[in-house]
């Protein structure tokens, strides 16, 4: 047979075939943890909750916010403000407390809520705290329906 | 004369006008609605009773009358998808969208959140407050009157709670165990301290396969599941499998979307819901 009809097949290089695997290999496990790091990122931020218990406390305050701001505008309450005279609801026991003139706060469990009115309107926030804390502490407070 | 009366029909057709045109999407909504604007505004819902609002796509009759309006109020958390997303698809122009849920603490979170506020006398009263508001904006003529309303309202639905505050008056509901065939009923039990233990339906309207009826039946035995509470006006066959293999008390609740829009309606529904939830705590 000769020599000219040989046809010479070269070798495959395996060590660049396997080089190239691993890494394809490392760059996918790579990009699954900075996907990974990046959910648990999100998840660390994630705004605290208030328990699925006090959801309706929180709903009951709400609308006492809403009940007060249309009696101060019908001009049933004015400053100074009493507790007594605002439609504040009882929770499981626990009635609000005035702080200030103007403050209002009820605890209950390791859940603070405070009533309080601003410049221009009334609004309402909770925080998380093992004892009742000022109306003005420098801590985390969220809105009702965060 | 005829000036006269072509005056009075261009008053009387501005008057008509001006009368806020308020679209709703759910049964609840319009009865919301019609307290809140009484005699000043015309309550439209936007799809006819007898259409299950869950998996309604809208049709163009719809989307003309949608166009018609100056508001619309939403639920605006889930159970009222064939509108809010058309209302996000298409836009219309001059119409305000009332998102009744915008200041309600909600059960759940993100795609989790549980749509079924409406079902309740606290997050009703919250969403009242919170479409008195919109409306007062959009017509502020009338908002002294709409927010007086509303009030009045919130007074009237308050004092449907009266039997079940009646029944559970010196009771620890802390044994009482519940299970219900959806969560829909989650923020009314919470009113009165009462949490569900077990929920039965797999998705709203879904019956459970065999095996995840089994599952339900072991459930309630293990856990001792006092009451079942159910849906009014859906066939639910199961239930009364899970009745004959449990011996558990089984109640109906109204979940307020089925039959014609009316005013009375979460008066009437409701009271009866709280008549049946007293009389399960008994």
């Amino acid at each position: 047979m000769p020599n000219s009809e040989i046809e010479i097949v070269p070798p495959a290089d395996g060590r660049g075939e396997t080089r190239n695997f691993l890494l394809v290999c490392a760059g996918v496990i790579a990009t699954a943890l900075i996907l990974l790091s990046l959910i648990h990122k999100t998840s660390a931020n994630a705004l605290p909750e208030l328990p699925a218990s006090l959801i309706n406390a929180a709903t009951q305050i709400s609308n006492a916010v809403e009940e007060i701001a249309m009696l101060e505008e019908a001009g049933l309450i004015t400053a100074p403000y009493q507790l007594d005279e605002l439609p504040l609801p009882t929770i499981k026991g626990q009635a609000f407390t005035q702080q200030e003139d103007d403050c209002f706060s009820l605890l209950t469990g390791d859940f603070q809520f405070i009533v309080e009115r601003h410049e221009d309107a009334w609004d309402a926030h909770w925080t998380q705290t093992e004892q009742a804390v000022d109306c003005h502490a420098a801590i985390t407070w969220h809105t009702l329906n965060q | 004369m005829r000036y006269l009366l072509l005056s009075l029909l261009i008053l009387m057709s501005a008057q008509a006008s001006a009368r806020l045109q308020v679209g709703v999407t759910l049964h609840p909504y319009y009865s919301y609605v019609s307290h809140i604007v009484g005699e000043r505004g015309d309550v439209l819902p936007l799809i006819e009773s007898g259409f299950n609002p869950h998996n309604y796509q809208l049709n163009p009759a719809d989307i003309e009358r949608l166009n018609s309006l100056d508001a619309l109020v939403v639920n605006g958390i889930g159970h009222d998808l064939f509108a809010t997303q058309t209302v996000d698809r298409l836009q219309p122009k001059n119409l305000q969208v009332i998102y009744a849920n915008k200041d309600v603490p909600l059960i759940g979170h993100d795609e989790k959140v549980n749509p079924h506020s409406f079902v309740s006398i606290d997050a009703g009263i919250r969403q009242v407050y919170t479409i008195a508001k919109a409306l007062g904006e959009l017509d502020p003529d009338n908002k002294t009157y709409f927010l007086k309303n509303a009030m009045q309202y919130a007074k009237t639905l308050r004092a449907l709670k009266t039997p079940v505050q009646e029944a559970l008056l010196d009771k620890d509901v802390s044994n009482i165990r519940i299970a219900s065939t959806h969560g829909a009923y989650a923020y009314l039990l919470q009113e009165f301290g009462l949490t569900v233990s077990a929920v039965i339906e797999p998705a709203h309207g879904v019956s459970p396969t065999a095996s995840q009826l089994e599952e339900t039946i072991q459930t309630i035995r293990q856990q001792n599941i006092d009451v079942l509470f159910t849906e009014l006006n859906m066939e639910n066959h199961y239930v009364d499998m899970i009745e004959q293999e449990t011996g558990i008390k089984v109640y109906y609740f109204s979940h307020m979307t089925h039959g014609e829009y009316s005013a009375d309606q979460v008066e009437r529904e409701m009271g009866n819901n709280l008549k049946k939830l007293a009389e399960a705590l008994q």
